[in-house]
């Protein structure tokens, strides 16, 4: 249990005011309250707006807060058009999957950071799509809204889905992230709960513990990185 | 009849939980919903293994006990609740520990140890505020606050919409989004 006390635990996927019903200061109270080293929040609306933060809260120790932007698009070529849009204005940028096309079009794209509640429709990514987002990058995102606030069939199609994305993630190594969608403060919860949810969705319990701590982590100091320029290029001194 | 012996009992582990809620949550309540995820989530036979007891429960504070081996599980439980008789409601987990004393004093009894507030002047009550946002602004009746937390309830139908789609009563800000103002509900 030791190492699981010693992490830093990061959520990638909060949405706040004006998209939903909770305030940046409050969200970022309520995670710190909850054992978090840093929030990302998502801006997430129809016209993909970027609206950046405007945190009239104190800033609290040792907490860290990005900014990121959850893309809707109705297909790739719109898609790929918001990306580029995107590009070094925001901290993080994931993509809102679900649809067959829209998940490839994320996990072909070497800009996307996360593939968001890809499996939202119930249908699990393939082997070709783990492949893609391995190569590219893309981390799969386990949302653990979908367990939260589905009940019944719906549920369960879903939780299978993720169990595949899982098995598959497992065998091409791909990025797995863990975050909470929260959409109010009520749809927050602690990491340890997060890694249990986790852990029902086919990770082992140290998959889980990456999935919130270092794989969250290594995504935000890849694009906070200023000497950075692509994949495998860096400006060393 | 005889009661087990100790090196023959199950050995259990003990959750220090704290609720919070859009309203007041009797005892019963949280054990039928805790109960009802349970077995929605892992079935009459997976719920029977993890043995889940509320052992005392007031102040929205309360002791969950499980079996050893199950309480990954049982945190999943926890974290499915999202609503009590149709206030949404969050369970948050202090802590565990291997024997009820140890969890009531090392998770319970502890105080909030916030650094205390300045002394300033009460300038103002305030029941009712507005919160520009860039889309418009948001203005209504303060219902709840808890230290720098305040929910907001609104009624116009912008407001409304927003609550809709994020499946809440309140809206959620603190008191640094209110400028100039003290407040005292």
């Amino acid at each position: 249990m030791g190492i699981i006390k010693s992490s830093d635990f990061y959520d990638l996927n909060v949405h706040t005011l004006p998209d939903y019903a909770d305030s940046q200061s409050r969200m970022i109270l309520e995670a710190k309250d909850m054992g978090y080293s840093g929030i990302c929040l998502t801006s997430v609306n129809s016209g993909n707006k970027f609206r950046g933060t405007d945190i009239t809260t104190p800033t609290p120790r040792d907490f860290e807060i990005y900014t990121g932007i959850e893309i809707q698009a109705d297909n790739v070529s719109k898609l790929n058009k918001y990306i580029s849009r995107s590009v070094n204005k925001v901290d993080i940028i994931s993509v809102s999957g679900g649809n067959d096309d829209i998940n490839r079009g994320a996990v072909e794209n070497g800009h996307v950071d996360i593939l968001a509640h890809p499996a939202s429709q119930g249908k699990p990514l393939n082997h070709v799509l783990s492949k893609a987002a391995a190569d590219n990058g893309v981390a799969i995102d386990f949302n653990i809204d979908a367990l939260i606030r589905h009940r019944g069939a719906s549920r369960v199609r879903i939780l299978t889905a993720l169990r595949q994305n899982a098995r598959l993630a497992r065998k091409f190594d791909v990025p797995m992230v863990i975050t909470s969608n929260a959409r109010s403060h009520y749809d927050l919860r602690g990491p340890r709960e997060m890694m249990a949810l986790g852990m029902l969705m086919g990770m082992t319990q140290e998959e889980a513990l990456h999935a919130i701590s270092t794989v969250s982590g290594s995504i935000i100091n890849r694009n906070r990185n200023n000497n950075r320029i692509m994949d495998g290029v860096e400006v060393v001194e | 009849m005889k009661i087990l012996p100790p090196t023959l009992r199950e050995s259990n582990r003990y959750l220090a939980i704290s609720i919070t809620s859009e309203g007041d949550i009797p005892r019963r309540d949280l054990v039928n919903e805790i109960l009802f995820c349970a077995a929605t989530l892992l079935g009459d036979a997976g719920s029977s293994e993890m043995g889940i007891r509320l052992m005392s429960f007031e102040e929205n504070k309360g002791i969950i006990q499980c079996r050893v081996d199950r309480m990954w599980e049982t945190r999943a439980v926890l974290a499915i609740v999202t609503a009590i008789k149709g206030m949404r409601t969050r369970i948050k987990v202090l802590g565990v520990s291997g024997t009820v004393r140890g969890a009531t004093e090392k998770y319970l009894l502890t105080q909030d140890i916030n650094e205390p507030e300045p002394e300033r002047k009460r300038t103002q009550t305030i029941k009712e505020c507005k919160l520009i946002i860039d889309v418009g602004t948001i203005s209504g009746k303060i219902v709840n606050r808890n230290n720098n937390e305040i929910d907001l309830l609104s009624e116009d139908p912008h407001s409304l919409e927003i609550l809709n789609r994020s499946n809440t009563r309140y809206f959620g800000i603190t008191v640094f989004d209110i400028k100039d103002k003290e407040i005292d509900v």
